[in-house]
This record gives C-alpha cells, sequence and structure tokens, in this order.
C-alpha cells in the first residue's frame, strides 16, 4: 500500500470524529449537561488526549497487530482483530445510515433512500479503489474547507448569541456524563492501524493526539456556540443542531441561510467517513489473513456494508461502547504491559 | 487501469446526473409571503389565508405597478390540511421558502399560536426569522386589501413595519417564540393594525399599535403603552411624558431570591433629549413592573435574567417563577447618560 503523509493522517482523523457531531452529537451533550455541554466536551478532550498520549509515549513507531501479538499472542490478537473488524464495518454502516437519512430528510427528499445509497456506495467503492493515499489527501483539503465552513457559520450566529444562554453554568452538574461523550473520539484507534502507512513515522508519533485536540476544540467551539445561540431546554429538541445554527445565521444580507453548507458538509464528511471506515474494515481483514493485495476484497466490503446499512443491523450502543473502550482503555492497557514485558525481556537478557 | 476506468466511469456517470428526483421548476410554487389565521364565523374551525406573490408583475409587459400578493383562504382544522386542500386546488404547490409573517387574529392568538408555529417550525423551508404579529384588523382582510406601494419586494413591506422603524415597537420572531414556549418563558409580539377598512392598505396605513404578551404560546396580555417594554428591551426611542429617551446598553437585571421572595434590582443607562426626572421615572417604571407582574407577566424576560444567579440547572427548576413573580418587589435606578440622542 501506498505511504500516506502523518498531516492528512491527522486531517482524516479529524473529520472521522467530526462527522457524527455535525449530525446529532451536539444535542446528545446538551441533553447530557444541560447548558454545561461545552465544558464536558472539554473535560471528554482532556481525558482522550490523556489516553492517547499514553499510547503515544509508550509505544511511539509500533504498528497496533505487532504489539497486540507481543502482549496477547496470536489467538487473542486474532480475536480482538475480528471485533475490531465487526465495529468498523457496524461503524461505516451507522455513519452511511446517519448521512443518508439526513441528506434525504433536507436536501433529496423525493429521492428513494435505496437510490441515495446506491449513489453513496459507488463513490464509496471509488475512493476504497483509490487506495488510502487518494482519501488521506482528499482529507486535507476537506478539512480545510470544514474549517472555513464551520467558521462562517459561528461568526453569522454570533448576533443570536446571548450570555444567558450558557447560565446556570454549571448545567445539569453531572460529572460521570463526561464518560458519556468520550465515544466522539473513539474513532482516533484507526490511526494504530494505519501508523504503519505514515510516511515518516517520526514526525508521526504525536499524530493521534494532535488529531484529539482539533477535533474536541472544534466539537467544544460548536457546541459553545450553540448553546449560546439556542437556549436550554429547547436545544435539545432539534435533531441536528449544526443545521439549526447555521439557519439562524443572520449577518446582514450576505450571510443569511447557510442551511447550503451544512448540507455540503454532510456530504463530503459522509463520503470521506464511510470511505475511510470500509478502508479500515479492509486493511484490518488483510492484517487478520496476511491478504497481501487488500484492494482484491474493497468491493465485497463495500457491499458488506452497504447490506448492513439496508438492513439496520448496526448497534448504535455497541459502537458508541466498543471503540472508545478500544482507544481509551486497551489500548492504554496495551501500552503499559506492552513496556513493561519489554523491559522485562531487557533485564532477563 | 483501475484509475482510469473510475475516472471514466466517473465522468460518464457525471453526464448522467443531470436530471433529479426533487426537481420543481419555478412555475408550479407559489410564493407564500405571509400567513393569516384567524377563528372562522360560526364555527371552531380557523380560517387560513395565505397571501401568495403575484409574480406577473415582473413580466416584461408589465406596466411597473410592483408585484402585489394573491391570497386563498381556506376554512380547516388545522393548517397542515389547510395547506394540503389549498395544493390540491392550486396547479402551483405553496412554497414556505420566503414566508416572512405569520399574522394572527387576536380571538385565534388567544384560544392557542403554537399548533400553527410549530407547523412552520417543523417545515424546513421556513427560515426561523419568520416575523410572528397579532392582527387587530382580521388577518384575511388585512392581507386581502394589503397594497405595498412603495416595494416591489413584497417581502421588505413586513420588515418595514416591524423592524426599520425608529421609535420601539416589540418584534417576535419565530425562532424566539419556539425558544420562549420551551423554555417557558414569556415574549412579546407586535400587535398592526390597518388605520382604514379601505381597500387598499398601503405602507403609511399600517402601525404596530402595542405589544401582546405570549406565554405558553398564548397572548395574555396586551400593552399599549411600550415606553418602559422600550427601555428594557431595545434600543431604539420611546416617550415618555413628551421627552424622547433611547437605552445605550442592555439593563443590568439582578434577582435576590429570599424567603421565595424575589428582589429584582434593575439599572437603566438611558440618554433623553430633555429635562428627565430620573426619579419620578425610575417610580413609574417600577410601578408598571410591579402591575404587571402582579398579573403574572414577565415583560422584561426576569426569568431568563435571572439564570445568571445560578450554578445548576435543578436550583434554577426548583422555584416556581410565576408565583416567584407575582411577589416580586422592584427596585429600578434610570441612570442618565449624557450625549446626543442619535
Amino acid at each position: 500500500m501506498e505511504k500516506i503523509g502523518a498531516k492528512e493522517t491527522k486531517w482524516l482523523l479529524i473529520l472521522l470524529m467530526l462527522s457524527t457531531v455535525t449530525l446529532g452529537d451536539i444535542a446528545v451533550f446538551v441533553s447530557n449537561s444541560g447548558t454545561a455541554a461545552f465544558i464536558n466536551c472539554i473535560c471528554g478532550l482532556l481525558i482522550a488526549l490523556l489516553a492517547t498520549l499514553v499510547v503515544n509515549l509508550l509505544i511511539r513507531h509500533t504498528d497496533m497487530f505487532e504489539v497486540f501479538t507481543a502482549v496477547y499472542g496470536k489467538a487473542l490478537t486474532s480475536i480482538l482483530g475480528f471485533v475490531l473488524l465487526a465495529v468498523t464495518l457496524m461503524n461505516g454502516a451507522q455513519k452511511m445510515e446517519l448521512f443518508s437519512r439526513a441528506i434525504s430528510e433536507f436536501v433529496l427528499t423525493d429521492t428513494p433512500r435505496i437510490f441515495i445509497l446506491i449513489l453513496f456506495s459507488v463513490s464509496v467503492l471509488s475512493a476504497v479503489l483509490f487506495n488510502l493515499e487518494a482519501i488521506t489527501r482528499y482529507a486535507l483539503a476537506a478539512g480545510l474547507v470544514f474549517l472555513v465552513f464551520a467558521g462562517i457559520i459561528v461568526f453569522s450566529s454570533l448576533s443570536e448569541a446571548r450570555y444567558t444562554n450558557i447560565c446556570p453554568v454549571l448545567g445539569k452538574g453531572r460529572v460521570v456524563n463526561v464518560l458519556n461523550m468520550l465515544y466522539v473520539f473513539g474513532d482516533v484507534v484507526y490511526f494504530y492501524i494505519i501508523s504503519g502507512y505514515i510516511r515518516n513515522r517520526r514526525r508521526s508519533a504525536f499524530t493521534a493526539s494532535k488529531a484529539v485536540i482539533g477535533a474536541g476544540v472544534i466539537t467544544a467551539v460548536l457546541t459553545l456556540f450553540y448553546t449560546l445561540c439556542v437556549p436550554y431546554p429547547v436545544s435539545e429538541k432539534y435533531t441536528y443542531p449544526l443545521y439549526r445554527l447555521a439557519s439562524l445565521a443572520n449577518y446582514t444580507v450576505v450571510l443569511q441561510r447557510l442551511d447550503g453548507l451544512v448540507f455540503l458538509m454532510w456530504m463530503f464528511l459522509g463520503f470521506i467517513s464511510v470511505s475511510a471506515l470500509t478502508l479500515f474494515a479492509v486493511i484490518i481483514f488483510a492484517r487478520l489473513f496476511n491478504l497481501s493485495d487488500p484492494r482484491a476484497v474493497s468491493p465485497a466490503f463495500v457491499f458488506l456494508v452497504f447490506l448492513i446499512t439496508l438492513t439496520g443491523f448496526v448497534s448504535e450502543k455497541a459502537v458508541n461502547v466498543i471503540l472508545p473502550a478500544f482507544a481509551f482503555g486497551v489500548m492504554p492497557l496495551t501500552a503499559v504491559l506492552y513496556k513493561f514485558k519489554k523491559s522485562w525481556r531487557k533485564k532477563n537478557d | 487501469m483501475i484509475k482510469k476506468f473510475i475516472i471514466a466511469v466517473t465522468i460518464a456517470s457525471m453526464m448522467g446526473l443531470t436530471g433529479c428526483y426533487d426537481n420543481e421548476e419555478i412555475d408550479t410554487l407559489a410564493t407564500v409571503m405571509a400567513v393569516g389565521i384567524e377563528v372562522a364565523e360560526a364555527s371552531e374551525l380557523s380560517r387560513y389565508t395565505f397571501a401568495v406573490a403575484d409574480t406577473s408583475g415582473y413580466s416584461s409587459d408589465s406596466k411597473g405597478d410592483g408585484a402585489s400578493m394573491k391570497c386563498f383562504s381556506q376554512v380547516s382544522s388545522d393548517i397542515k390540511s389547510a395547506v394540503e386542500h389549498i395544493n390540491r386546488k392550486l396547479s402551483k404547490r405553496l412554497s414556505f421558502s420566503h414566508l416572512s409573517a405569520i399574522l394572527f387574529s387576536k380571538e385565534s392568538a388567544y384560544s392557542d399560536m403554537y399548533d400553527d408555529v410549530s407547523y412552520f417550525e417543523k417545515t424546513a423551508s421556513v427560515r426561523p426569522q419568520a416575523l410572528i404579529a397579532i392582527s387587530d384588523t382580521n388577518p384575511s382582510v388585512y392581507l386581502k386589501n394589503l397594497k405595498p406601494e412603495l416595494e416591489s419586494n413584497p417581502e421588505r413591506y413586513f420588515q418595514n413595519i416591524f423592524q426599520k422603524t425608529k421609535g420601539y415597537v416589540s418584534s417576535l420572531r419565530m425562532c424566539d417564540f419556539t425558544n420562549s414556549y420551551h423554555c417557558g418563558t414569556q415574549t412579546l409580539a407586535p400587535v398592526i393594525t390597518a388605520k382604514s377598512q379601505e381597500e387598499n392598505i398601503s405602507e403609511d396605513k399600517s402601525f404596530v399599535i402595542g405589544s401582546a404578551l405570549i406565554s405558553k404560546g398564548r397572548f395574555i396580555a396586551e400593552f399599549t403603552d411600550n415606553w418602559v417594554i422600550g427601555l428594557f428591551l431595545g434600543t431604539k426611542t420611546v416617550n415618555y411624558k413628551g421627552i424622547r429617551l433611547k437605552s445605550t446598553k442592555t439593563p443590568d437585571i439582578k434577582i435576590n431570591i429570599k424567603d421565595d421572595i424575589a428582589a429584582v434590582d434593575a439599572q437603566l443607562y438611558v440618554k433623553a433629549d430633555g429635562e428627565l426626572d430620573s426619579k419620578s421615572a425610575s417610580a413609574d417604571i417600577e410601578r408598571f413592573l410591579k402591575s404587571a407582574a402582579v398579573k403574572a407577566c414577565d415583560v422584561i424576560d426576569v426569568k431568563s435574567a435571572a439564570k445568571r444567579m445560578f450554578y445548576l440547572q435543578k436550583s434554577y427548576d426548583k422555584y416556581d417563577w410565576e408565583q416567584l413573580l407575582k411577589n416580586a418587589e422592584f427596585d429600578v435606578k434610570v441612570n442618565l447618560v449624557s450625549g446626543d440622542l442619535k
């Protein structure tokens, strides 16, 4: 497989983490924490950052499968790999479902869902066949466009911001709700799968941490502006908070009706996240079965994601629990065990 | 080879993507500018009037009269069935993407506004900035006779009435209505009237005559004297005993709750174009606020301002704000700011 750049990988991870934030995640944060949703985002970011830093510092340039095999042995690595493969496929299908539903609700209201799903799948198949380098490069360009769009939406909705909307500042005051939003950063686990393909592995050591910071800051800013513009408890009623924020935008006669920007965001985020996740599933499969050319199975995996979406065989809860458990539980633990085992072996030698 | 094949397929499929399931020609749409809602005569149903832009005024062979509106009325139990009925009758489909104003008759607003407004709130094409007003004149009569003479764009007409005045008039947007409904706060809508019931109602014959207090999606009280409300909620000029006043910044409102009695302390920063007795003005404001509060009318939105005094939502939610407001004590101080009123 072709090598990829660290910067491009960082943006791919950021977009993956932000993909559902542009859909309904902000409403979930508000529902969990009330007016303190943005504070919870910052706390979640700190926890995720700490966990990724532990992994980044302990296993700097080593591939996840190598580390797993060294710590748990081949059999357990295979089991963990299969769990991750299943979750990745469900994650891809879940995102395809969410984005196609959003597009179908707002943009292509009369178009049959199956038509949108087929269009989605064909685009995903092209992207997967173009391989990881093309997807990461596209992610860099799309990331910058995303930043500009998000900036315009935030700026033009400033006139709606009221300080009293984020009061009472501690909201529902439940610290434990921080854990409920960690799933946003769960996608960072894919860094450990593709880190082996990064061109300059020395420079890529902290890519995951940087991606977590980027996604966390953007999530916190969007959540803060949403809660500033839409008072609680109305803020938890909107299914698509960013769309609401964009429709409230009213800066002079120039920046109005920014709903279109959100539709564009959905289209490229949906496309990029489903493509990337399908490709990650292909990579995991190839690693598990030692396939030299993973592209051979790519069409089958795209079809599999399409079928899972169509049948609705997706457990959102499983995805939202297993991925962060992997990223912030299994990975740091494995990193510590790996380091311990390595130093113990060195001592014995 | 695969890449070349994909590029070829992509280009070929793009050429085939000129059609669309959702295509909608502009001449099949009837663009609704305003909706009037009133109680239908001798029935429990409502009369819905849709003022649709008459785009024939834009054609090259028109006499340059500017655009006007055509009205379609339907008596129905709810707005959804009224829209469906009109769509069946017309060769065009009602489009609400340019909806500027939703006018309720007083009677209709007294019974309930929320169901109708929530229909528009759920319609993605309607902007949250659409204005809501209570019409003293029957909305169907008002909209049918409406002939904006100076506007080629009827959408601007409503903005001119509610938002482009020099003096303060209350203005209510659909998003503010929804926010106040779900947050359990109160909000103000303008009460408009036409000077006469004659055939043509132009800009200079349309007026905002007061403010209607909306609570839980219903019109509960009307205020004809807007000067106190204007000083608290706006930065436009108001008239007080022949003196023009204007708030220079958002008033500071602090609430102190002791033994279930709320003490509301308000500081106003005001410019005046004459000799203002600030003590007498403060006393008048206190009297106005107290008399409104006794009737559970939160005209200056004390409930939202009080949020700043709390750290946790549950401590804010534990109070019965309606009861608290009824017994509230107001202490208002008008601070005169020097400088030109302009």
